[in-house]
């Protein structure tokens, strides 16, 4: 019995953890809200950068939409909060993700950002999203 | 009797749940001498910075837990609370998220078989379990603005 056991007991434990491992390997989502201030825009095919709290932008801009990402267990770090609001701002045609700020929990982590476009040198920007009071 | 207060204990409970509480909770606070009565009309959102002459009514705050807690709920809830402090901009200075650890007693049933017997046992176990929650926050001010910073965008 005790050679059995010393036998076939990492192998079981080793497919035990491989099991876990691919398991876990999908174990996050990250899931993305948006309030659209403006139409959005055609996708640039420019990086859409990323400006942290109060960094200031190189350049005057106009907003597209509130973004909002939560990320849940695996996904739940700052990296993939920042990706997800970059991706949802490439498709949105956004050139730079302003006011970012992300919190992390245990399991969960929440980002938030304005989408922001660049605004013509000489140009008015679109009027801003109104809602009903 | 015992039967009919545990029935309408699960009932009470079973209505409680059902009766679809929102977790949206709202303030707004007149700050300030200006003091406008609520209106009903447009409201201009602005996210980066506060219009052009607008000056401040209030200050305003919109939280949500969990499902709840998306931007889609909480910012026509601002607008609206801008609204009533008679402001048509809404300034949203901040979006954030506070997370809470719960600890809470959780029942599940269970069944086996009994001890050195043919029978099977089912019963209820309360065990104590716990989740986090998070609580989303949107927090800025309500403005009185001139028509054309509304309609001017933002920079």
């Amino acid at each position: 019995m005790s050679r059995f056991l010393s036998a076939c007991l990492p192998a079981y434990l080793g497919a035990v953890a491989m099991t876990l491992a691919a398991a876990c390997a999908g174990c996050g989502s990250t899931e993305v809200h948006e309030v659209l201030l403006r139409a959005p825009q055609p996708p640039t095919g420019r990086d859409v950068q990323v400006y942290l709290g109060n960094q200031a932008p190189p350049a005057p801009f106009y907003d597209l939409a509130l973004l909002q990402a939560i990320g849940q267990d695996g996904d739940s770090n700052l990296e993939d909060v920042v990706d997800a609001l970059r991706e949802r701002g490439r498709a949105l045609g956004c050139d730079a993700i302003v006011r970012v700020r992300v919190e992390l929990g245990y399991t969960m982590a929440h980002g938030y950002g304005v989408c922001v476009k660049w605004a013509a040198p000489a140009g008015k920007p679109p009027a801003p999203a109104r809602l009903s009071g | 009797m015992y039967r009919f207060l545990k029935f309408g204990l699960v009932l009470a409970l079973v209505a409680l749940g059902g009766s679809g509480c929102s977790s949206v909770g709202s303030s707004a606070v007149r700050t300030g001498p200006l003091n406008l009565p609520g209106r009903s009309g447009p409201v201009g959102i602005y996210t980066t910075t506060p219009p052009p002459g607008g000056r401040d009514l209030g200050f305003v705050e919109v939280h949500a837990v969990g499902d709840e807690g998306v931007v889609e709920n909480l910012l026509p809830v601002f607008a609206q609370r801008v609204a009533d402090l008679g402001g048509n901009a809404a300034f949203i200075e901040r979006v954030q998220a506070h997370f809470r650890i719960v600890n809470y007693w959780q029942a599940g049933y269970y069944g086996s078989n009994c001890w050195h017997s043919r029978f099977h046992c089912y019963g209820t176990a309360a065990y104590p379990t716990s989740h986090e929650v998070m609580v989303i926050s949107m927090s800025g001010r309500a403005l009185t603005a001139p028509n054309q910073a509304i309609q001017g965008g933002t920079p």
